[in-house]
């Protein structure tokens, strides 16, 4: 399925004179089985862009499309588009409440009116895909670590079986270690499950080691839509907006500018010593 | 005279169930002992649950030794006489910007504490200009904070600690919500407090790139030291690192596997241009 925005402009309080164009004709399409990340600086409209894809906001003018259906239309059914898009907040970890890591998960396929065997299947196997151990089921959500929380609270949103699954900053405030676990796992759910993610981050260097394309908002527009080498060639556009680039892309493009023939548009670690170990050897 | 010293600093986290027995017993903090001499810049890095909140927060008399002592500018914080004094050497600074505006004007936010104190009106307006102007904040004076960005409230919060002229100031990851333009807003303010101002800094982070610019860097693991040195002595033991689930700057990263791959470049680079001038000097 396809998500689709058609001219889609969002304003914040349009009826007084504070009003805020967060999102300005957005034309987007959000095609299956894609990894994406979503870049910006704060207020550039990334988490009202995303409130959009599943219907927590109407647009003020154009219209979201998923498999051809506008979203503002009256017969869709919210609760159902809400299972097929996830959301998954920043800090999702505020938002667990129940006794039971288990029972918390069940929270989503239960309100989906599944019988309980469903529910409880689709509970394990999503606590299992985000590699909470099954010792901890029957503990308290509380009592686990920060990065343990944060796994639980997206395991939620799994156990409903998104086809689309969009995470808003899900590694802010973890370690190094908990960055790379939590990224990880989601990269095995998009290779294995083949669901299409929609990953909103402020790290560049994470950006380019995982999504297939980025999309970079600036003032409620889409200025690039591309894969991470293309988009990361325009080091001076991305500062203007805020942003920057992984530090090994301006590794590479420092050696080039200092008349080596290296390849400039490289965004991780290996490929930046694979290019290095090329030049060095063939002097 | 050492501004902070810890001997032996442990921390328990006591839960009572409802009659008041003890029920559990964490162990935050095991047999810290540091010193800080005014004027340093330190940063202390650790994963998820390594105990560096629980040390910060004994660094202005937030928590207290369960056993051992701690010291803030030779006073001990275990006297309840010296909690005053303390809390007015060493500020400090958290992780989220909107939990720690209070003021309707951004000048009215930062002029809270002294007025607090009793100060007179003029000193407190004199405050408030210096301390506006050390984060290059004073055109902002007469803006709401609602209306800033993170970086912009991150970097009112910190004035309005510095408008108290603490001694020392304690940071619990000022960036970890920051956006990579705000994030380099906030590091850039605290170099400057600590070159200009000679305000000692105490760093905590996820970042890694935000640690090369501190004089001594605490890792923390299990409420342990694990490890302690100069940035570049901290980031030339990738490995270690990566086993206390830390990590290292991309362009360490890029030299440690450059160097695996045969490639002579130093150990704990920590710039780019360290790098491509090592490089340059290999062709």
């Amino acid at each position: 399925m396809a998500l689709e925005f058609k001219n889609v402009s969002y304003i914040y309080d349009g009826d007084s004179n504070l009003s805020v164009t967060a999102l300005d004709n957005i034309n987007l399409k959000i095609e299956d089985g894609v990894f994406y990340g979503l870049i910006g600086h704060t207020g550039s409209g990334k988490s009202t862009l995303v409130q959009h894809m599943n219907g927590l906001l109407k647009p003020t003018s154009g219209e979201v499309c998923l498999d051809g259906v506008s979203l503002s239309d009256k017969n869709t059914d919210m609760r159902r588009l809400r299972s097929r898009v996830g959301l998954v907040f920043q800090y999702p970890e505020h938002q667990l409440f129940e006794t039971t890591v288990f029972e918390d998960v069940c929270f989503g396929p239960k309100n989906m009116k599944l019988s309980a065997d469903e529910v409880k299947s689709r509970a394990s196997e999503a606590l299992l895909q985000v590699g909470i151990d099954e010792s901890l089921w029957e503990q308290s959500p509380f009592d686990l670590s920060g990065g343990q929380k944060r796994r639980v609270a997206i395991a939620g949103v799994l156990a409903m079986k998104p086809e689309i699954l969009i995470l808003d900053e899900p590694t802010a405030g973890l370690d190094p270690k908990g960055r790379d676990d939590i990224l990880d796992q989601i990269k095995i759910l998009h290779e294995k499950e083949n669901i299409t993610i929609v990953l909103v981050s402020h790290s560049m260097e994470d950006v380019a080691n995982y999504v297939d394309r980025i999309i970079v908002m600036n003032k409620g527009k889409i200025e690039y839509n591309d894969v991470p080498s293309v988009v990361f060639t325009h080091i001076p556009e991305l500062e203007a907006m805020g942003l920057s680039a992984p530090q090994v892309t301006y590794i590479l493009r420092k050696l080039k500018d200092m008349g080596y023939p290296v390849k400039a548009d490289i965004t991780t670690i290996d490929e930046a010593a694979d290019e290095i170990v090329r030049i060095l050897g063939e002097k | 005279m050492s501004l902070i010293r810890t001997e032996k600093l442990k921390h328990d986290y006591i839960r009572h169930d409802e009659n008041g027995n003890v029920e559990s017993k964490t162990r935050a903090v095991d047999g810290v002992d540091i010193e800080v001499a005014e004027g340093e810049f330190i940063a202390i890095l650790g994963s998820n649950g390594s105990g560096k909140s629980t040390l910060a927060a004994h660094l202005n008399a937030m928590l207290f030794p369960t056993e051992g002592c701690v010291w803030v500018d030779g006073k001990d914080t275990l006297k309840p006489e010296n909690l005053w004094d303390i809390r007015a050497t060493a500020g400090m600074v958290f992780q989220n910007p909107d939990n720690q505006i209070i003021g309707q004007v951004v000048e009215e936010d930062v002029g809270f504490g002294p007025e607090n104190i009793g100060m007179p009106t003029k000193e407190i307006w004199e405050r408030v200009e210096e301390s506006l102007k050390a984060v290059g904040m004073w055109e902002y004076r007469e803006h709401s904070p609602n209306k800033l960005s993170g970086g912009q409230k991150q970097r009112v919060s910190i004035a309005g600690v510095i408008a108290m002229h603490p001694k020392c100031i304690v940071m619990d990851e000022p960036t970890a919500m920051l956006d990579p333009s705000g994030r380099k807003e906030v590091i850039r303010a605290i170099r400057a407090l600590n070159d200009v101002e000679k305000i000692t800094i105490i760093l905590i982070t996820h970042y890694m790139e935000e640690v090369i610019y501190a004089n001594r860097v605490f890792v923390m693991d299990k409420g342990k030291i694990a490890l302690s040195g100069t940035p570049k002595e901290i980031f030339s033991q990738v490995e270690k690192l990566r086993e206390l689930k830390l990590d290292v700057p991309q362009v360490t990263a890029l030299s440690y596997e450059l160097k695996k791959r045969g490639i002579n470049v130093s150990e704990g680079i920590l710039s780019v241009d360290e790098l491509t001038d090592e490089l340059g000097r290999i062709r």
